[in-house]
């Protein structure tokens, strides 16, 4: 009966908790859709970051990574393809080879990262392919293929059917040039890797650079990046002598990113339901202030002080949950709809691409976030409770009686 | 045999510094089953005397029997134990709980001393039924008129089964009908359960129907009279 007294004195004066409740509700919301969006944003670069530079795990000779040194090649490829194929968890793999060089048009030049692939193996590791804006992947009969970003073709001037030379250097160390036909030009999220990357057959910079068949590079997609802890940990035993890197290693600030927002999306939440905290207060000592003779007769029959604590402890965690509930609910309706039709964020685009991010939005919030919020949110009330309870259960039933 | 009796207790109170004495040196003894009314003028005391009985205000001084308990002797959280178990209260207006229903008004006094929920049911209906008030068992407080609400408050004292009823001015608020009624089930109930009542008032309507006088002035027992069989 306690719990149904409490929930009454709720609903006793409307209009006072329906200010208090929409204050709650609204500010559970604008604390989810931040967590949401960050959150979104955040998952949307990653996805971006392994489909299009990273993949799940990649395998390197041991230092290739740090200055992409042409004769750090991976010894006997075949057999490590084979030991990654034989690992479950694993979809798809990509040999590549990689080559530092400098990218020129007749009209300017820049440094690029050169791929040698296989387009059927690429095609089901990266998402490049889904990427093209103009031309198509390597199906088109050209001699020496290339495909390169949109930004780097801006910079060269260059479009489908030009050619283009990058030099690099070969095994022996003198500089070797190779006349390339553009056949497609991708547009990533990331104005930064279609600058400086540029993806041509393996065959072609085997025979122009002299690799002697060599790879540097093996791309590893898996069914999901859950899986990602599991593959890394046995890749790294059966493949010691190689570097195997995980795209938290490959792109560490990412992961860190990603990592501390969980936490940091808890401390945006606990920062709002702070500010809460004086406004459920003060409405709770309303309330209290305002049955005070009431109160008086209560104690006077022999309700102890622990169930008058209790009864303003309920109140105050009924309307809090009850406002978070509201808030939690639009943010579910909120993500279900911005989830799926995205968020446009086309204004700032500009700014947003330079740092890998999309100008499309979708938020998204895990499931396991709601009851960790519900939770704070309780605490929040029995915070927020304590001066009313206090209040209720020093009064004098006398005096109250007396004087109310 | 006397179940309350009091020796020299006073009650000061301190109004802004001054001390103001509410009760000196009063000196009384209540017998079992009695249905006394205390009467005197507005601020001889009527309210102090019945709340230090009740064990809701402190004494400055002197000793306070009620039932087996020394009153003087007790801590604040035994006295509300007390008056739980002890005593019934019916106040002067605003008695109920008002977002509770008149059942769940009478229920909640045996909700505190953890009644079962079908003999809360059954003794609530049964108090209601008594005071006639088997047809509005489901309102609100607010639903029902100043007389039905002080019967709602008189079943919730007879409700915990308490060995005293205590009424401050119950009648105050009433018109003449309602408060003859009131004191139709007050003095039904004083027979039926055999409770100890003690009423204050300073109507004369009610004064007539104690069977026991006890006339308050300037915080004193003034006099004390008890009616005979043919008064
Ligand atoms: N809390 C209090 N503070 C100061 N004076 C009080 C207080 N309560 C009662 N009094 C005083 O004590 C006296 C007795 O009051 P009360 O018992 O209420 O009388 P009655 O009920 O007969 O009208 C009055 O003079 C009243 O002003
Ligand atoms: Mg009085």
């Amino acid at each position: 009966m306690i719990w149904s007294i409490a929930w009454r004195n709720v609903w006793r004066n409307k209009k006072r908790s329906a200010i208090i409740l929409t204050a709650v509700a609204f500010g559970i919301w604008a604390g989810l859709m931040s967590n949401a969006i960050m959150l979104g944003a955040s998952r949307q670069m990653v996805k971006s970051a392994i489909e299009t530079r990273t993949s799940h795990i990649q395998v390197h000779r041991e230092g290739f990574r740090d200055h992409h040194e042409i004769d750090l090649m991976i010894q006997e490829p075949d057999s490590v393809t084979s030991v990654i194929k034989s690992i479950e968890g694993v979809k798809a793999i990509s040999v590549r080879s990689v080559l530092t060089g400098m990218c020129r048009s007749p009209e300017s030049g820049t440094g690029v990262t050169l791929f040698g692939i296989k387009p059927e193996d690429e095609a089901r590791v990266s998402a490049i392919e889904d990427k093209l804006v103009d031309g198509s992947f390597f199906k088109d009969e050209y001699r020496n293929p290339i495909i390169v970003g949109d930004d780097l073709a801006k910079k060269l001037d260059v479009g489908v059917g030009n050619k283009i030379v990058v030099n690099a250097q070969d095994l022996e160390g003198s500089i070797a040039g190779g006349a390339f036909r553009v056949v497609g030009i991708f547009n990533t999220v990331s104005s930064e890797f279609d600058k400086s990357n540029v993806f041509a057959l393996r065959n072609d910079i085997d025979e122009i650079y002299e690799l002697g068949g060599g790879v540097h590079e093996i791309a590893v997609i898996l069914n999901s990046n859950d899986m990602l802890k599991t593959v890394d940990e046995k890749l790294k035993n059966s493949l010691s002598n190689l570097d195997v890197a995980t795209w938290e290693e490959i792109e560490p600030q990412m992961s860190i990113l990603t990592g501390t927002q969980k936490q940091m999306s808890y401390i945006f939440i606990g920062i709002i339901l702070l500010a809460l905290v004086f406004g459920i207060t003060n409405t709770m000592l309303m309330g209290v202030l305002e049955r005070i003779r009431e109160l008086g007769v209560v104690l006077s029959l022999g309700m102890n002080h622990f169930r008058i604590f209790y009864m303003i402890l309920l109140e105050t965690i009924f309307l809090s949950i009850i406002g978070a509930g509201g808030g939690m609910l639009a943010t579910v309706g909120t993500i279900a709809v911005a989830g799926k039709t995205g968020i446009d964020l086309s204004i700032v685009s500009a700014g947003l691409e330079a740092f890998g991010m999309s100008t499309m939005l979708y938020p998204y919030l895990p499931a396991g976030e709601y009851p960790v919020v519900a939770l704070m949110v309780v605490v929040t009330a029995v915070v927020a409770s304590i001066y009313p309870g206090i209040k209720a259960i020093r009064l004098n039933p006398v005096e109250a009686i007396r004087t109310y | 045999m006397a179940v309350i009796m009091s020796e020299k207790i006073c009650k000061t109170y301190n109004d802004g510094g001054v001390p103001v004495k509410a009760l000196k040196d009063v000196d009384m003894e209540i017998e079992d089953g009695e249905f006394t009314a205390i009467v005197g003028p507005s601020g001889s005391g009527k309210t102090t005397l019945l709340n230090v009985i009740g064990g809701l205000d402190t004494l400055t001084s002197g000793k306070l029997r009620v039932g087996d308990k020394e009153i003087s002797e007790m801590t604040p959280n035994d006295l509300i134990e007390f008056r739980l178990n002890n005593i019934g209260f019916v106040f002067q207006a605003y008695n109920l709980i008002p977002v509770l229903t008149a059942i769940e008004n009478v229920e909640f006094i045996m909700l505190l001393q953890k009644v079962s929920k079908e003999e809360r049911r059954g003794r609530a209906r049964e108090l209601l039924k008594s005071v006639g008030l088997e047809d509005m068992i489901n309102r609100k407080p607010i639903e029902l008129s100043g007389g039905q609400q002080q019967r709602v408050a008189v079943a919730r004292a007879l409700a915990s089964r308490p060995r005293f009823v205590l009424a401050d001015e119950p009648t105050a608020n009433l018109d003449t009908a309602s408060a003859e009624n009131l004191l139709d089930i007050m003095e039904r109930m004083n027979d039926e359960h055999k409770m100890t009542f003690i009423f204050s008032t300073h109507d004369q309507r009610v004064v007539r129907r104690a069977r026991r006088v006890i006339t308050l002035k300037d915080g004193q027992v003034d006099t004390d009279e008890r009616k005979g069989e043919n008064g």
